[in-house]
């Protein structure tokens, strides 16, 4: 005689499963929204010295063109600009000992994981705006090598400006695109394309600029970041029209290579 | 009248901000005195201060906005010049549609700021000088007699003096003696000038 003592799990499994996977995203939400804030704090706090460095300087080029000052002047005042100098190096030093914590990490990747995560932080904004995200990777496309948590946030940032640049056209309208294909045995081109606004053909060579926005309140930094994360992984980010009205951004990363 | 010799006041919470601030406008031989906080500058603030202010927009306690609305309720009209920061441009956007001067971003070029001080104290010298004619005018009107005033009000009217004389009942030469006397107090030569003088009052 055999007795069996089971407990069907399953159920318990997949909570935790669930459980530790919320706790990821929330780490990895928080450190994105870090980069933002750092971004702009770091904008801000630079803001003082340098301007302050400028002044000084200018009112001893001011003095010495005039030909009228004492040179213990000029000496206190270039004291004091080199000062602040040192102030905006420290400033800088601060921010990069908090970057450098997260060395970027590559490891072989679905991209439909990718997406499926990067989607799930773009999802509440979705909602909101009513935006539909519709996503078309085709079948066994091959992993790519990244950091996850870098392509992610490149991801995120195109899908949130694509939302954003939607915002004045017709409900029935506000769909965006995340679409994949290998462009040859090395890179993985991905496309996120919507159907907003367009981009002015001046903007198309600048948006990329650190510091260009086109947005009112926007800082000018999220497509330099993600230009500058894409090549850290040997790819390409670039934008194009779209035939049918609306903006296309596309960037490729490198695929897993296959031993043989 | 005593003349009160116009300063740019520099309101800014960070210490190298206004150090080299006044460094740099001194260098242009312009007056300068700041202030650490709008409260300070609120204590300091007296009617006759004339010049601008140099404003910027982020302070702890009171922002520069507050200090902006503070003083439109206090009847200030110095000109004033705020300094963002990026992203604050709505928030300055905001202040110029409630009639503040100007605003400049950081970081600046030292030649825009200069230029939009220059432009500030010009703005504030006219604004006096209306100001000084105004009272001129005032206290002119205030030594015209009830009879001299209602014989202006008809002459800046364009009415002849016959039809002045018939609407007050009076005599065309107690009209033209009126008139005279309210030439006179006025401090004005022609008919142009006297309507120009009242015009500029209402």
């Amino acid at each position: 005689m055999r007795v069996q003592i089971a407990a069907d799990i399953t159920d318990r499994k997949h909570i935790d499963e669930v459980n530790q996977q919320q706790q990821k995203r929330l780490e990895q939400t928080s450190r994105l929204i870090t980069m933002g804030e750092m971004a702009s704090s770091l904008a801000h706090e630079l803001n003082q010295p340098l301007s302050a460095i400028a002044n000084y300087c200018a009112g001893c080029i001011k003095r010495m063109q005039a030909g009228n000052y004492r040179f213990e002047d000029l000496l206190a005042a270039m004291q004091k600009a080199a000062d602040q100098a040192e102030r905006a190096g420290k400033i800088i030093r601060r921010m990069r000992d908090m970057v450098k914590k997260s060395d970027p990490k590559r490891e072989p990747i679905s991209l439909a994981e990718l997406v499926d995560e990067a989607r799930a932080f773009a999802d509440i904004e979705a909602q909101r705006t009513g935006t539909q995200i519709v996503v078309e990777l085709p079948e066994n496309l091959p992993r790519i090598v990244v950091d996850r948590i870098m392509i992610e946030q490149v991801l995120l940032n195109l899908v949130k400006n694509g939302i954003e640049a939607m915002n004045s056209v017709p409900f029935d309208r506000r769909r965006l695109f995340i679409q994949a294909r290998q462009t040859d045995e090395r890179m993985l081109e991905v496309a996120v394309a919507d159907q907003g606004h367009g981009l002015a053909e001046e903007d198309v060579e600048r948006i990329f600029a650190p510091f260009y926005t086109t947005k009112p309140e926007g800082m000018g930094i999220g497509l330099a970041i993600c230009r500058s994360i894409i090549e850290f992984h040997q790819g390409r980010l670039w934008v194009e029209p779209r035939r049918e009205g609306g903006t296309v951004f596309r960037f490729t990363v490198p695929i897993e290579e296959e031993d043989e | 009248m005593s003349e009160v010799t116009p300063s740019i006041y520099v309101v800014d919470d960070d210490e190298a901000m206004r150090d080299s601030m006044s460094w740099l406008l001194e260098g242009e031989g312009y007056r300068v005195t700041c202030f650490d906080s709008a409260e300070s500058f609120l204590r300091a603030r007296r009617d006759e201060m004339r010049g601008c202010i140099v404003l910027d927009v982020r302070m702890p306690e009171m922002s520069g906005l507050e200090l902006h609305e503070k003083l439109d309720s206090l009847g200030s009209q110095l000109p004033i010049i705020f300094v963002t920061g990026h992203g604050d441009v709505p928030m300055a956007v905001a202040a110029l549609q409630r009639g503040a001067c100007d605003f400049i971003e950081k970081p600046f070029h030292n030649q825009d700021l200069l230029d939009r001080i220059q432009r500030a104290l010009e703005l504030d010298s006219e604004i006096a000088q209306r100001r000084q004619r105004d009272n001129a005018i005032s206290n002119r009107l205030g030594q015209l007699t009830q009879r001299e005033h209602e014989v202006m009000q008809l002459v800046v009217a364009g009415k002849l003096n016959k039809q002045i004389a018939d609407e007050l009942e009076i005599s065309m030469k107690t009209v033209e003696a009126h008139r005279a006397r309210v030439m006179e107090k006025m401090g004005v030569r022609t008919l142009a000038e006297l309507v120009k003088a009242v015009m500029t009052l209402r």
